[in-house]
């Protein structure tokens, strides 16, 4: 398990924005925290892999109204590795 | 002075000149401040149309086209739009209206979700929740939209935010504006691979097209003795009758690009994010070449193809950048020069088809020969899409416009007028298909009544022509659901709108055809009957590799390894 320090403005729109970039890379939410930190909002997101925080963190970098995004770094060992199946042809051609 | 009037003087500082858009009942208020403001209003038959016109008007100016709907059904309307000028880095700003404030979650007459809907698709987007919120929010989308990756910012605008009083103050611009670094990265690392390189390949994507930077990327390959290959979304950064200037690679790009590609020992990429379309199978994509990669978007470092030099930056401002810190040698590369030069001459197939029934080779061929150095064509998406990309001549100053990212059927007329109207005095050519035609063809009563002359060139093989070759192809000649075996008679049409057109069936009449339609003055439909069984080929499905390309007439086919061991020599 990895940990994803999120820190962000509450400005509307802004933490929908953070929580849909995972969805869009399919990439599961083991676990949410949400806290306050000054004026922002701080959200703990923990994904299985690095291989998962690799590729959400410089996205999520990118939403306007997000301040700052830290790889926490590894919570605990996942317990199995993605397995992700190569794409089928059919897959491919979109 | 009410919130509307406040909205509408804010589009004028950011320099709005017209918009496109359709009135409802949430956005009334603006409409009635629209009404004596100056701003030109473009009435279109659906919320889509009026997204893909501003798309077309940003792709064309660089700089946002403007778009407003209503709430509910009218945001709905705009998704598609705003996701198709996301996918391809466009700035357009979008305006829904809403509900009022106080009636938000009620499930009122007209009301959807359309901010938390529109996230996925866009940059960014906002929520006014006081008229007093207007000048910050606007200037913020306007900066948002045009600073760093361009891309479509929302605005979603609930009634009562606009029909009462602003008691607020106006902002400044420049604190919103994203922040991008001239250049960041290992630039020392990028011009030592690039001065030991004895086979480069600058690869140039759309965002070229964005930076502005083709002069400066044709002035590098030259310094290099380096070819340059576009991709679909690049085609047209670069002059294409230039002698390095190789033509698009891709899954039905040119073989002698892909060649090329596999050959380089270092690939500049430009502005592009290494789609799929573009890499095909990523393991025998660019296999012996190491890449240094160029974006302004520094999440895109790295996420298709790895083991990149990344450097982050303005494109325009980086590669006079690498020109300033490069020596010239293109005199040490000239055999490199001569191998592409040669490999892009074989590549000049004969598709000047004279057969019956009409081949879509042949109405591409007379589209490069006949429009003009500066014209701007705009596609659909499907086989004429690749066909245009593969087969038509971006030379000179000619623009063409394609959406490359999400492929919406349907964006190409739209796209074509508000391309027109930002350059009223250039030839706009629409290739589509007849299936994507229909998608949006209400649109060509727009186009008659705010009098935007463009043409239209319509491949119409009765098909959904891509979809039936994947079928032919890949689903074993399952043929289902594909084919339109009653269409409308699309010149009766255009002439029932007000426009004009004609219907071409043979190959001598294409010429023809297309001077009439450049020199038209109402909207014109050059109704193309091309071959239903005639494929887009070459192709490279991207599961293959190179050595599955399909060839068709693709001249490639025959040829041996030796022969291809001999380019230039």
């Amino acid at each position: 398990m990895v940990k994803l320090r999120i820190l962000a403005s509450e400005e509307e729109g802004t933490l929908q924005r953070t929580i849909f970039e995972f969805s869009k890379r399919n990439i599961e939410i083991e676990r949410l925290l949400y806290s306050h930190e000054g004026d922002h909002a701080l959200l703990h997101i923990t994904v299985k892999s690095d291989a998962d925080a690799i590729k959400v963190l410089k996205p999520l970098r990118k939403i306007h109204g997000v301040i700052e995004v830290q790889n926490s770094g590894r919570e605990e060992e996942a317990e199995t590795g993605r397995n992700r199946m190569p794409m089928t042809p059919q897959e491919m051609l979109g | 002075m009410r919130g509307a009037k406040v909205l509408v003087n804010t589009l004028k500082e950011q320099g709005a000149k017209l918009l496109f858009g359709i009135p409802g009942g949430a956005n009334l208020a603006i409409y009635d401040e629209l009404h004596e403001s100056g701003l030109r209003h473009i009435l279109t038959r659906h919320e889509g149309g009026a997204v893909h016109m501003a798309d077309g008007f940003a792709r064309v100016t660089g700089t946002p086209g403007i778009c407003l709907g209503t709430s509910g059904p009218g945001a709905t309307n705009m998704i598609t739009g705003l996701g198709t000028a996301y996918l391809d880095s466009s700035p357009v700003i979008c305006m829904t209206g809403q509900v009022s404030t106080k009636m938000m979650g009620n499930d009122a007459f007209q009301e959807s979700d359309s901010f938390d809907m529109m996230i996925p698709v866009t940059k960014s987007n906002f929520k006014l929740r006081s008229p007093d919120d207007i000048p910050a929010v606007f200037t913020k989308a306007f900066a948002v939209a045009t600073s760093g990756r361009f891309g479509p910012v929302a605005i979603d605008i609930p009634s009562d935010t606009v029909s009462s009083e602003f008691t607020g103050e106006a902002c400044l611009p420049a604190q919103f504006a994203e922040h991008v670094p001239q250049v960041k990265g290992r630039i020392a690392d990028a011009v030592a691979m690039l001065n030991s390189a004895s086979r480069p390949v600058l690869l140039v994507g759309g965002g070229a097209k964005w930076a502005k930077c083709g002069e400066s990327v044709v002035e590098l390959a030259e310094m290099l003795g380096a070819p340059m290959v576009t991709t679909v979304m690049g085609k047209g950064a670069v002059p294409e009758d230039h002698p390095l200037s190789m033509g698009t690679t891709g899954m039905h790009g040119r073989r002698s690009s892909a060649r090329i590609m596999e050959e380089a020992d270092v690939v500049l990429a430009v502005a592009t994010r290494f789609s799929d379309r573009t890499t095909g199978k990523t393991s025998d994509f660019i296999p012996k070449a190491g890449v240094i990669h160029i974006d302004i978007d520094n999440a895109e470092l790295g996420k298709n193809v790895r083991n990149v030099i990344g450097l982050t930056g303005d494109c325009a401002v980086i590669v006079q950048t690498l020109k300033s810190m490069l020596r010239n040698s293109a005199g040490a590369r000239s055999g490199w020069t001569a191998r592409a030069i040669a490999m892009k001459s074989y590549c000049q197939c004969d598709f000047n088809i004279l057969e019956s029934p009409l081949k879509p080779q042949k109405v591409i061929h007379e589209l490069s020969r006949l429009l003009p150095d500066n014209a701007i064509l705009t596609t659909d998406v499907g086989q004429h899409q690749m066909f245009a990309a593969h087969f038509f001549e971006a030379s000179g100053k000619r623009k063409f416009i394609t959406s490359g990212g999400l492929g919406t059927m349907g964006f190409g007329l739209p796209a074509a007028m508000g391309a027109k109207v930002a350059e009223p005095g250039t030839k706009v050519v629409c290739l589509t298909g007849d299936g994507g035609f229909q998608m949006t063809f209400g649109e060509f009563a727009t186009a008659v009544e705010n009098n935007i002359p463009v043409f239209v060139v319509v491949i119409n093989n009765g098909s959904l022509g891509m979809v039936r070759q994947f079928q032919k192809q890949f689903y074993n000649n399952h043929l289902f659901a594909v084919d339109y075996s009653k269409s409308p008679d699309f010149v009766k049409f255009a002439e029932a709108m007000g426009g004009a057109g004609v219907t071409v069936e043979r190959e001598s009449e294409v010429a023809e055809a297309i001077r009439a339609g450049l020199s038209s003055s109402v909207p014109f439909v050059a109704d193309m009957r091309v071959d239903i069984n005639e494929d887009c080929l070459p192709m490279t499905p991207p599961w293959t590799g190179r050595n599955g390309t399909i060839y068709g007439r693709c001249k490639w086919r025959d040829i041996s390894d030796g022969e291809i061991a001999n380019f230039g020599k």
